[in-house]
C-alpha cells in the first residue's frame, strides 16, 4: 500500500507480531472484564480466572454477585466480541484477497442484505427466537444466489460477481423495506438489530457462533498462501500450482459461513472487515501469511475495545456497537481510498 | 531424453481456434525458441504447456501425461514467466519470490527451511539479495524482470517457460537476462522454452526455433533453416535481409520499404 512493505519471511518478526496481537487481545479483554457499572478488583478477577485452570486451587475473594457478573455477563460478552471481530476481520481479508479488491468487505456479495431480510421477516412474524437462524439463512442464500448469478451472467470474472452482489443487495433491501412498511411496529427492533449489538444471555450465543467462526477462520488461514498467489492473477496462480476456481469457491463459502453466523448472533456490525485487515497491512505488510492470522487477533481486540466503548461512553445506556465501529471506520475508509489512489 | 512432448495440442479461446494440431518434442536441457508474428498463438502455447488454459490433445512431462498430475504437481515440473507479470502493490520482493514455493507447501505447515533456502538461493544467484526487502512497485523494469525470474527459479521446476522475457528491456538488459537464463540452464540443467520477439536474439540464444503462424507450426529446426527471407516475408509480411556468419550467428535485418524511403528522400530534398 505505502512505501516498502516489511518483508515477512524471517518468521521471528512474524512471530513477534503474533505475540503482540495475542497480548493485545488479553489486555483489552481484561480491561473490559473489570470495567462496568459494578467494579471488579483486578487481583480478585485474576485469581478467579486462574482458579478455573486445571490443578490450580485459589480463593478469589470475589462475592457471589461479582462472580456472577464476571462469568455470566462480562466474559461471555467479551468472548462473543472477540469471536465476531476475529471472524469478520478474517472474512474481510479473505474477500479482499479473493476479489483482489481492497474495498471488499464480508458483506460484498449480499450477506448483510440477505441477513437483514431474514431478520426483518422473523421480527415481523414476532418469532424473536428465529431471528438468528433466519438471518443466517438469509445471508447464506443471498450469497449463493449472487454467486450463481455472477457465474451464469459473467463467466469467471470477479467484476460480474461484484455487480451481481450490488444488484442482489438492492433487490433484498427493497424487499426488506416493503416488509418494514407493512409491519411498522417492528421498525425499532429491526433498526436496533441492523446497528449491531453484542448482548448475550450467558454463553448461548458464544457456543452457537464458535464452531462456525473457528472453522471459517481455520479454512481461511490454511489458504493464506493461496490468497497471496491469487494476487498475481488467475493465470499465474494456476502456473504456481493453485487450482484457482476451486480455491476461490472454498474461500468464499467458508468466509461467508463465518460471516453469516456472526451476523446471526450480533446483527450488522459494519467496517470491521475493512478497517482491521487494512490496519494490519499498514503495520505488517501485504502477505496473507501475516495478514490473515493478525487480522484474527487484531479483529478480536478491536471489537472487544469497541464494545467496551459502546457500553461505557453513555453509561448506563449503551451505544449500538455499529455506531462505534462506523464512527472509527468511515474516516479510515477514506484514508485507505486515498492511499489506494496514490499508489494506483 | 524428451522433457516435454505435445501431441495434437489444440486450443480454442471463446470459440475461436488459436492453436491446431501442434506436435512438438522438446529435449531435456535444450533451449527452444518460439517465434512467429503477433497473434500466432505463442503465448497460448506456453499457457497450455503450463496448464493455465484448457486444451485438446495431450502434454507429456518426462513421458507422463501432464493432465494426470493435477495443478499443484504440474507446477513442480513447469514454471511460467508471463509476458506482463501482475505486480501486486506493496508486496515485497521476498514475499513475491516465496510465491514460487507455493506448489511445494502444504496448507497448514509453516515455510520449511528448504523453502527459505530456495528463496535465498534464487535471490543470491540473480544478485537480488539487496532488493529483498523492497516493495515490487519501487523496482525498475530490469530489476522487476529479474525478480520474476527469481520467482520461477525458486519454483525449482526443471522446465521453464518464458513469455517474451525481454519485451520491456533495453538491449543491454536483454543480453544480460538471456545470458543469465542460459547460465542457469547449464548449471541447473533446466529445459527452457521461450517466446521471443527479437529474431536475432532468438537465433543467438536458442538451440532450436519453432515458428508458429495462424496456430500451426510452419517451421522447426536450427535458426538458419527457420529464419529465411522467404519464411519471414510469408508469415510476418516483412522484408528482411538475413546475414549469417561464423562469429555472429544469424542476424535478421529489417529493410525499409523502398517506396517509403524514396518518398522521404524526395521530401527532405524539397525542404
Amino acid at each position: 500500500m505505502i512505501a516498502a512493505a516489511p518483508t515477512a519471511v524471517p518468521s521471528r518478526a512474524g512471530r513477534r507480531r503474533m505475540v503482540a496481537g495475542a497480548l493485545a487481545v488479553m489486555v483489552i479483554s481484561l480491561v473490559a472484564a473489570l470495567t462496568g457499572p459494578a467494579d471488579l478488583p483486578l487481583s480478585g478477577a485474576l485469581r478467579e480466572l486462574a482458579g478455573r485452570l486445571p490443578f490450580i486451587e485459589v480463593s478469589s475473594g470475589l462475592t457471589e454477585i461479582q462472580r456472577e457478573i464476571l462469568w455470566s455477563w462480562r466474559l461471555p460478552r467479551i468472548a462473543l466480541g472477540a469471536l465476531v471481530g476475529a471472524v469478520l476481520s478474517v472474512s474481510g481479508a479473505a474477500y479482499q484477497g479473493v476479489f483482489r479488491n481492497p474495498l471488499a468487505d464480508p458483506y460484498l456479495l449480499g450477506a448483510a442484505a440477505g441477513a437483514g431480510v431474514g431478520a426483518t421477516l422473523a421480527f415481523a412474524a414476532e418469532a424473536d427466537a428465529l431471528v438468528a437462524p433466519a438471518a443466517f439463512l438469509g445471508a447464506t442464500v443471498a450469497v449463493a444466489v449472487t454467486y450463481w448469478l455472477g457465474r451464469t451472467a459473467g463467466g469467471r470474472t470477479s467484476t460480474a460477481l461484484i455487480l451481481a452482489g450490488v444488484a442482489m443487495a438492492s433487490f433484498l433491501t427493497a424487499i426488506q423495506t416493503f416488509v418494514l412498511q407493512a409491519n411498522v411496529e417492528t421498525l425499532r427492533e429491526v433498526y436496533v438489530w441492523i446497528l449491531g449489538r453484542l448482548t448475550t444471555t450467558g454463553w448461548d450465543e458464544v457456543l452457537l457462533l464458535a464452531p462456525y467462526a473457528l472453522i471459517s477462520i481455520a479454512v481461511v488461514l490454511a489458504h493464506r498462501r493461496v490468497l497471496d498467489a491469487l494476487a498475481v492473477g488467475d493465470d499465474e496462480a494456476t502456473a504456481l500450482g493453485v487450482p484457482v476456481a476451486r480455491a476461490r469457491i472454498v474461500i468464499v463459502v467458508f468466509a461467508t459461513l463465518g460471516t453469516a453466523a456472526a451476523v446471526a448472533v450480533s446483527g450488522l456490525i459494519g467496517f470491521v472487515g475493512i478497517i482491521v485487515p487494512h490496519a494490519v497491512r499498514l503495520l505488517a505488510g501485504t502477505s496473507y501469511r501475516v495478514v490473515a492470522p493478525l487480522s484474527a487477533l487484531f479483529g478480536a481486540a478491536f471489537l472487544v475495545a469497541a464494545d467496551l466503548a459502546a457500553r461505557t461512553i453513555i453509561s448506563p445506556a449503551e451505544l449500538p456497537i455499529g455506531v462505534v465501529t462506523a464512527f472509527l471506520g468511515a474516516p479510515f475508509f477514506v484514508l485507505v481510498l486515498r492511499m489506494t489512489r496514490r499508489t494506483a | 531424453m524428451t522433457a516435454l512432448a505435445l501431441n495434437g495440442l489444440s486450443v480454442s479461446l471463446s470459440g475461436r481456434p488459436v492453436l491446431e494440431g501442434i506436435d512438438l518434442d522438446i529435449e531435456a536441457g535444450s533451449w527452444v525458441g518460439i517465434v512467429g508474428p503477433n497473434g500466432a498463438g505463442k503465448t497460448t502455447l506456453l499457457r497450455a504447456m503450463a496448464g493455465a488454459v484448457a486444451y485438446g490433445g495431450s502434454v507429456a512431462i518426462d513421458g507422463r501425461p501432464a493432465e494426470s498430475l493435477g495443478t499443484r504437481r504440474r507446477a513442480r515440473h513447469i514454471a511460467l514467466l508471463p509476458q506482463r507479470p501482475e505486480v501486486p502493490p506493496g508486496m515485497s520482493v521476498t514475499d513475491y519470490v516465496l510465491l514460487g514455493r507455493a506448489p511445494h507447501q502444504g496448507y497448514f505447515a509453516a515455510e520449511s527451511a528448504g523453502d527459505l533456502r530456495a528463496v535465498d538461493e534464487a535471490l543470491g544467484s540473480l544478485e537480488l539479495a539487496e532488493l529483498a526487502g523492497r516493495s515490487l512497485d519501487t523496482l525498475s523494469g530490469g530489476e522487476l524482470q529479474r525478480v520474476v525470474l527469481a520467482r520461477a527459479l525458486a519454483q525449482s521446476a526443471p522446465i521453464m517457460l518464458l513469455d517474451e522475457p525481454t519485451t520491456s528491456l533495453d538491449v543491454g538488459h536483454q543480453q544480460q537476462l538471456l545470458t543469465l537464463v542460459d547460465d542457469l540452464r547449464r548449471t541447473c540443467g533446466l529445459t527452457v522454452v521461450a517466446a521471443i520477439h527479437d529474431l536475432t536474439l532468438a537465433a543467438q540464444f536458442c538451440d532450436r526455433l519453432v515458428m508458429l503462424a495462424e496456430g500451426r507450426v510452419v517451421a522447426d529446426g536450427p535458426a538458419r533453416d527457420v529464419l529465411t527471407e522467404s519464411s519471414i516475408r510469408r508469415h510476418y509480411g516483412a522484408r528482411v535481409r538475413i546475414l549469417s556468419g561464423g562469429d555472429f550467428g544469424v542476424v535478421v535485418i529489417p529493410l525499409r520499404d523502398s517506396a517509403q524511403v524514396s518518398e522521404r528522400d524526395t521530401m527532405s530534398a524539397n525542404e
